[in-house]
């Protein structure tokens, strides 16, 4: 498989000389095309960090991002917008769909943004609500949809501009347990059908449970990492639950 | 320590609410300038007749000030209430650390109490300083000599500006206890996630409404310009306001609703860039001010009235001043008692030689010439109208007259009469009766109209156009001795005196009046018009009408441009989220910029709009009220009122744009 993010040896310094807070300590690691990869950790461990750095949301201290052979660490301005918005998509905890348009309009905005016609933008909106199953809530505004409704309509808005990588930071934190299991095996089918690459960050063992490979990290460093395999998904839960006992911390409260 | 964190609270709150303190100090700036024109004003050397109208201007400002403390105080808790919202998280965690609500409440007073000397002492800096440019405008308005120029200070409008302000802020501070003590501490830590529900509409519903509030506000329009003459009673013309002011609310309301649905239409305008996020934005925020919003068209329509009103009075006032003082002075007097003006100068032994080029001449009266011999079957005012006598004039005598006002000389056939007024409304009577042709009897003979209108004119020169009508008749008719009626004394000041200052102030003064009819006087009184009086009086009142409108003109504009500014601030510091996001979806910095701009713009000036649509109404039905026709006198007024209007409203615009655009920044 084709390798489409790079990660290497990066450090990322919070603070100043007084107090230094290293939040990622000499990172590396690979993801290829098509991958399903749940990165988990603690609370502090460093795994959003990582996230914002992947996303460019914030910048690496030292080291490289390469994505599909482009160095993101050193992208500015326009071009670094026109990176976000044609390469990543973004899945948040808290939805973060904008309250003032419906469905429809914040699934559109994503394509509107990189100016594709409206004729166009219809009709690949109309596959991915198809796809998510969220084909009734298009003309509803955020506040009269339920969490799991909002929480798609978001993919939604990631996925349909066909983007490199999907990042998701925590998407089932604000769901209860039926809508996150509705949620990850969307983003499960999305994986498989559409090769999109996913990166997601949890703190979860049954929604890093779908993915399939599994980052541990700990105070800023690679801790562990697993495969599925051939392992269907009962077995890949009960391994990361071993890690996870492994590591200690705040991990085993979510058991 | 309470003290402390109050002092650093606030140094934290001037970046984040340079609105409320701009508001502040400008309000104080500007209720100090105006509270200090009557000490300008005594500080200038004016004629009896401009001081008496100072007097009387600063008591009407004074009184005015009053509303405008309302308003301020208002302003400055509607902001509060900005304020306090935006910081409920912050006293949530005080009382989670166990602070009392007296504490914070003790915390809020001592903000109140600095951020309240603070913004008065620089407020009542800014205002001493621009009130010296003031004083400037002052002097040129009333016409003063401003021989060297004077710093004044008016410690009277210092104490009001602070009694006024201190009763405000005790205002603002019983509105923060109240909140305080009314608030749970779940409402107040969770205040920041409250989201805003965007009530829906139902688009043909918002369609329906719209129509219906065009058409009303239609109909108000229709019925106060061609329509006007049907508006009889104050009930007809309070139903047109109240058609106006309902219009705009459903205008704003059906607005909010019809907008998206409207552009929605038009798919590649719509679903360009940011376009719909711009919309969707906008119509929300009109939305949730609907209310207030119309509120702010009105009041910028108002502004708009009143300004421009202000201005045209005051050119229209110094058009007509050289028509309605042509000479330097005339007195008439009744003189069936048997003295004529020159009896009673002679008497009080005033110098005829003073006055040059003098016209004397007398009107009359007869029974056969009244009121209803014009206007019979046009108007019937009652028998004390009907029976009136219209005074007569000889067409000789009158031309005396004409000749020293400048006025156009007539000429009489035997049988024909001139009719002579200017007061407006009795001009559109005689217009009526003369249009019938009506034939006039005296001493048996029939006499007809030369003009089947009105001439313009007058015998007596007064403040504003006074003449109800004066008859001309040929010479031929003979006065019997008991028709006499009123003796006229017209004149020019003699070279000598024209240039006596101490003098002319003299004739201008009420003593000369007193000279002329003294307590014990065996005569009827006699009337005194100057020119000097009549252009003191016009200019003063003109003075006087601009001050007033340029104060609540500015403090209306200031309120409804801080309330829209304040609205888009707490806007901004909501949707801090929004923005983050749509860098993350890859809108590029400018786009981000260019939304927020098209936002600010349309939020600003939507209401502006409107009320200017109003106010090309409006300003018709002003300038109907106060009598001026001519339209040039409209034009220069407009673009005075809009300067003020882009300084003030543009400058909060401005502001507001440039606060949000820091507001929504990445934070680094």
């Amino acid at each position: 498989m084709n390798q489409l993010l790079k990660i290497e040896h990066i450090v990322k310094y919070y603070g100043n000389r007084s107090s230094l807070t290293k939040a990622i300590d000499d990172m590396s690691f690979d993801v290829n095309k098509g991958e399903f990869i749940a990165i988990m950790g603690a609370s502090g461990s460093g795994k959003t960090t990582l996230l914002n750095c992947i996303s460019t949301i914030d910048r690496v201290t030292s080291g490289i991002i390469e994505l599909d052979g482009t160095n993101i660490t050193d992208l500015k301005g326009a071009a670094l917008a026109k990176f976000r918005c044609e390469q990543l998509g973004f899945i948040f905890q808290d939805f973060n769909l904008l309250d003032t348009l419906n469905a429809y309009d914040n699934i559109a905005l994503a394509l509107q943004i990189q100016n594709v016609s409206p004729a166009t933008i219809n009709e690949r909106v109309g596959k991915m609500a198809e796809k998510l199953n969220i084909i009734d809530v298009l003309q509803k505004y955020p506040y009269q949809m339920s969490g799991g409704q909002k929480q798609r309509v978001a993919c939604a808005r990631a996925l349909i501009t066909n983007p490199k990588l999907v990042l998701a930071d925590e998407p089932t934190g604000a769901l209860d347990s039926k809508s996150s299991a509705m949620l990850l095996e969307s983003l499960n089918d999305l994986n498989y059908q559409l090769q999109a690459t996913i990166l997601m960050v949890t703190h979860d063992a049954f929604s890093a449970s779908y993915a399939n490979r599994v980052i541990f990290i700990k105070d800023g460093k690679l801790f562990d990492e697993i495969r599925k395999g051939d392992d269907d998904r009962k077995k890949f839960f009960n391994k990361i639950i071993d890690v996870v006992s492994l590591l200690g911390g705040d991990l085993n409260h979510v058991i | 320590m309470l003290f402390k964190l109050s002092v650093k609270n606030f140094k934290k709150s001037i970046k984040d609410y340079s609105i409320y303190f701009f508001t502040l100090i400008l309000g104080v700036a500007v209720f100090y300038m105006f509270n200090a024109i009557g000490t300008q004003a005594a500080m200038m050397e004016v004629s009896q007749t401009k001081e008496d109208i100072i007097a009387t201007m600063n008591g009407v400002l004074s009184g005015i000030s009053v509303l405008v403390a309302l308003i301020l105080g208002y302003l400055i808790v509607y902001a509060s209430h900005f304020m306090m919202k935006k910081r409920k998280n912050e006293f949530g965690i005080y009382m989670t650390l166990g602070m009392s609500r007296w504490k914070i409440s003790k915390i809020l007073f001592w903000e109140t109490l600095i951020i309240g000397v603070i913004s008065l002492v620089i407020g009542l800096a800014v205002g001493i300083g621009l009130s010296q440019f003031m004083s400037l405008f002052v002097a040129n308005l009333f016409e003063a000599d401003m021989d060297q120029f004077i710093f004044v200070i008016s410690w009277s409008a210092i104490l009001r500006c602070i009694l006024y302000f201190s009763v405000i802020y005790v205002g603002a501070i019983i509105f923060y206890l109240i909140t305080i003590r009314k608030a749970k501490l779940i409402d107040l830590l969770t205040a920041n996630k409250k989201q805003e529900k965007n009530r829906l509409k139902n688009p043909l519903v918002c369609f329906i409404v719209f129509l219906v509030a065009v058409g009303m506000l239609g109909y108000a329009y229709y019925n106060v310009t061609i329509g006007a003459e049907d508006l009889q009673t104050q009930g007809d013309v309070l139903i047109q306001i109240l058609l106006g002011i309902v219009g705009t609310v459903l205008i704003f309301w059906s607005m909010a609703g019809m907008l998206v649905q409207v552009v929605k239409k038009i798919p590649h305008f719509y679903r360009r860039k940011l376009n719909s996020f711009v919309l969707g934005e906008i119509s929300n925020k009109i939305n949730t001010t609907v209310i207030s919003g119309s509120i702010i068209c009105l009041l910028l329509f108002l502004t708009i009235c009143v300004l421009s009103a202000a201005f045209t009075l005051k050119g229209h006032k110094d058009g007509i001043m050289e028509s309605l003082a042509p000479a330097s002075i005339s007195l008439y007097k009744d003189m069936r008692d048997g003295y004529s003006v020159l009896d009673v100068l002679e008497e009080q032994k005033i110098d005829k030689n003073s006055f040059k080029e003098v016209v004397d001449i007398n009107t009359f009266e007869k029974e056969t010439v009244t009121n209803a011999s014009i206007l019979e079957g046009i108007v019937d005012f009652g028998d004390t109208f009907n029976k009136a006598r219209i005074p007569l004039i000889r067409i000789s005598d009158y031309n005396k007259v004409a000749q020293i006002y400048h006025f156009s000389e007539y000429s009489l056939e035997e049988n024909e009469f001139i009719l002579l007024a200017d007061y407006e409304n009795m001009v559109i009577q005689w217009n009526e009766g003369l249009k019938k042709s009506p034939q006039i009897q005296i001493d048996g003979q029939l006499y007809h109209p030369k003009y089947f209108s009105c001439q313009t004119g007058f015998l007596t020169m007064s403040y504003s156009p006074m003449n109800m009508g004066v008859m001309i008749v040929p010479d031929s008719v003979i006065v019997q001795e008991k028709e006499w009626y009123c003796n006229y004394y017209i004149a020019n000041y003699s070279d000598q005196k024209e240039n006596d200052r101490e003098w002319k102030d003299f004739i201008d003064s009420d003593a000369f009046d007193q000279q002329l009819n003294p307590n014990d006087a065996k005569w009827d009184p006699v009337y005194k018009g100057t020119r000097s009086n009549i252009y003191d009086d016009n200019i003063g009142t003109s003075a006087m009408y601009i001050f007033l409108g340029l104060y609540l003109g500015i403090v209306f504009m200031m309120a409804g441009a801080a309330i829209l500014a304040l609205k888009e601030m707490s806007d901004a510091a909501d949707s801090k989220e929004k923005y983050a996001l749509l860098r993350k979806l890859g809108v590029k910095e400018k786009e981000i910029h260019h939304a927020l701009l098209q936002q600010h713009s349309i939020f600003f000036g939507f209401p502006l709009i409107l009320s200017i649509v109003h106010s090309i109404f409006g300003i018709q039905v002003c300038n109907q009220m106060l009598g001026i026709y001519e339209s040039e006198q409209i034009l220069p007024s407009l673009i005075t009122t809009s300067i003020v209007i882009i300084l003030i409203y543009g400058g909060y615009f401005w502001i507001a744009h440039l606060g949000c655009n820091k507001m929504i920044e990445e934070n680094k």
